[in-house]
């Protein structure tokens, strides 16, 4: 296996108040676009602060490049990032900004505004160089910063949420952008949000991250489909979660009882009966029916929400569980589902997904 | 229309009210320009015609050619000294956390707030014990353990002003913190640095007590004046007066235009780390 590009070992900060980040290992490949989510608090700004070396870890290594960035200060790092607030220099014009990170390599005044100024170019802000800070709108800002961070060529790009400040319509529009540098460049994104949506549209591999850990590394999907405990399975939102307990099984089918009834649930390796079999099943995986005698689980709408074209399902369940189920316009149409009407769910055994136990 | 009566009545009162404030303040101010270029040797009306004869006897008296000179010395020693202090402890408070910040704060703050004449008699004493007493340097000294209050506060506020993440951006973009403090800390506070400046060069161009008790033989401009007035009364006050005047309108004008606080715009809050 290659070393990694950027390796974090048993990385740990403690604060006088509280531990942000609680000795995470986690290995970055050369050239990936990978993405850190989590809540607010979960620790996911900080580890990027300490790659970057604005904060110092109370424990573990940074390796980048196999260079252990031990006692190494921020400034000879080059792991430029873009802030969320932008952080531009408002004294200094649109090209001065760009151009501020070669001043400081001491590169000359005509080459450093010349690099510059193609960038500015590049981001589609030609004709912007002269201007102030301040007569910008919030996307070109943006794309300063970006091209301020891009500028001495590095070969990694920290961003901590970006795009969080942007409205909706020019979010979707930095991401193309975003998406469209990384593969120009080749070079590593490390991207920290807590938007899913930002996160499953751009990067390779996401982290997932709570209360200081990793809870789970994995492409989007994988971890969409597969999560690899209750948190994950949470935050990722679209999933019903079920607890239960082992009762039997056989065929790679592990039987689970629980306040809701009995479910088959896919296993690779069989857990013995008693242990704990809590699994989720996708919220696009469920089947509707009208009437509340089919074969399933029997409960009542509560209320419909709209998800683009899709809708999701709110529903309360005999046993006083929640569900959500994501379903076409048309089905919801044919089905005449509206708060109050009673419905049956039902899904195939293949699609619930076990939750692996935890350590 | 009651209404309108009593709104113009009112306004008229108010305006009234203060234009007599500002003839108060102003009227002495004027009387000493006015009679400055008087050509009667005392201060009397009717007025004796235009005359630069007390203007020119200002620029012939060497005593007084010296005690500006010194003034102008100190007054600049002490502009240069105040701000770069003055930043420091302001710098200090903006980017470190300490024990005692709040002592330390407020023993920079708090020159300002003693009686002049106490500070002036406690320099005194402590200066000539040391021996230090008497010298120009140290008149400057004093003033800028004043100055340097003034200095703190002006940029501090603007501190306040300064994006918490803007110097860290500067160090991840390459800058070492040196730099980071000279191509974006000292830009970002270059209205306020230059405000404190002439601030502080007013404070020192203006103060007489201090400079009148550790001065020694060294004259600054208000201690040459009350030399002069406790010897006779002298038309050539009105003239240093006119001059001390326009100098320090001058410096709180230039101070006044470069503090650069605009009106509608609160401090952002401070983010917690």
């Amino acid at each position: 296996m290659p070393t990694p590009f950027i390796a974090l070992d048993k990385l740990d900060k403690r604060y006088s108040d509280h531990h942000a980040v609680k000795s995470i290992d986690l290995d970055i490949e050369a050239g990936e676009f990978i993405a850190i989510m989590g809540p607010s608090g979960c620790g996911k700004s900080t580890t990027l602060r300490l790659i970057a070396g604005l904060d110092a870890p109370t424990g573990g290594d940074i390796r980048i490049g196999g260079d252990s960035m031990r006692g190494v200060p921020a400034f000879q790092r080059n792991t430029p990032m873009v802030w969320q607030s932008l952080a531009l220099f408002p004294f200094l014009s649109v090209v001065e900004n760009v151009a501020f990170p070669l001043r400081m390599q001491k590169v000359g005044a005509a080459r450093r505004r010349a690099r510059a100024l193609e960038w500015l170019d590049r981001l589609g802000l030609a004709g912007m160089a002269e201007r102030n800070i301040a007569q910008l709108s919030g996307g070109q800002r943006q794309r300063v910063a970006i091209a301020r961070a891009l500028v001495t060529e590095p070969s990694v790009l920290l961003l901590d949420e970006p795009l969080s400040a942007l409205d909706a319509h020019l979010r979707v529009r930095m991401q193309t952008e975003l998406s469209r540098l990384h593969r120009e460049l080749g070079i590593t994104f490390v991207y920290v949000t807590h938007a899913q949506s930002e996160a499953f549209a751009l990067a390779d591999r996401i982290v997932i991250m709570s209360e200081g850990r990793i809870q789970q590394v994995g492409r989007p999907q994988d971890v969409y489909r597969a999560p690899a405990n209750a948190f994950v399975a949470e935050f990722m939102g679209m999933n019903n979660l079920v607890r239960g307990e082992v009762r039997g099984g056989s065929g790679g089918l592990l039987e689970i009882g629980s306040a809701l009834g009995t479910f088959q649930v896919p296993a690779e390796t069989p857990l013995p009966a008693g242990a704990r079999g809590d699994f989720v099943i996708a919220a696009d995986r469920i089947t509707l029916a009208r009437g509340a005698d089919g074969p399933g689980i029997s409960g009542t709408v509560l209320g419909l929400e709209f998800v683009g074209s899709t809708q999701t399902v709110f529903i309360e369940t005999e046993g006083g569980a929640e569900f959500r189920v994501q379903k076409q316009q048309h089905e919801i149409e044919a089905l005449d589902l509206v708060p109050g009407r009673r419905v049956t769910l039902s899904w195939d055994p293949r699609h619930a997904w076990l939750l692996p136990q935890a350590a | 229309m009651n209404g309108t009566l009593a709104t113009r009545l009112s306004r008229l009162a108010q305006y009234g009210l203060l234009g007599a404030l500002f003839v108060f303040l102003a009227t002495p101010m004027l009387v000493i320009v006015v009679f400055s270029f008087d050509a009667n040797r005392f201060p009397t009306i009717p007025w004796g015609g235009f005359s630069l004869e007390w203007h020119r006897a200002i620029l012939a008296d060497p005593m007084i050619r010296d005690a500006f000179l010194n003034s102008v010395l100190v007054g600049l020693g002490t502009a240069a000294l105040a701000t770069a202090l003055g930043f420091a402890a302001a710098y200090l408070d903006f980017r470190h956390r300490f024990r005692f910040k709040l002592p330390f704060i407020l023993l920079v703050a708090v020159p300002p707030a003693v009686p002049a004449t106490i500070l002036g008699m406690a320099m005194l004493a402590f200066l000539s014990r040391i021996g230090l007493f008497g010298r120009l340097e140290t008149v400057m000294a004093c003033h800028v353990a004043i100055a340097t209050s003034f200095a703190m506060a002006i940029i501090r506020l603007r501190l306040n002003d300064l994006s918490r993440d803007l110097e860290p951006a500067a160090w991840n973009l390459g800058a070492s913190p040196l730099s980071a403090l000279l191509h974006v800390v000292i830009p970002f506070c270059r209205p306020a640095l230059i405000a404190s400046f002439f601030l502080s060069a007013a404070v020192s161009f203006d103060e007489f007590l201090i400079a009148w008790f550790v001065g020694g033989v060294h004259e600054t401009l208000p201690v040459r004046i009350l030399n002069l007035l406790q010897g006779q009364v002298n038309p050539k006050i009105n003239a240093i007066g006119t001059v001390v005047l326009v100098i320090s309108v001058a410096l709180v004008l230039l101070a006044q235009r470069f503090t650069g606080v605009r009106a509608g715009r609160r401090p952002k809050p401070r983010s917690g780390e």
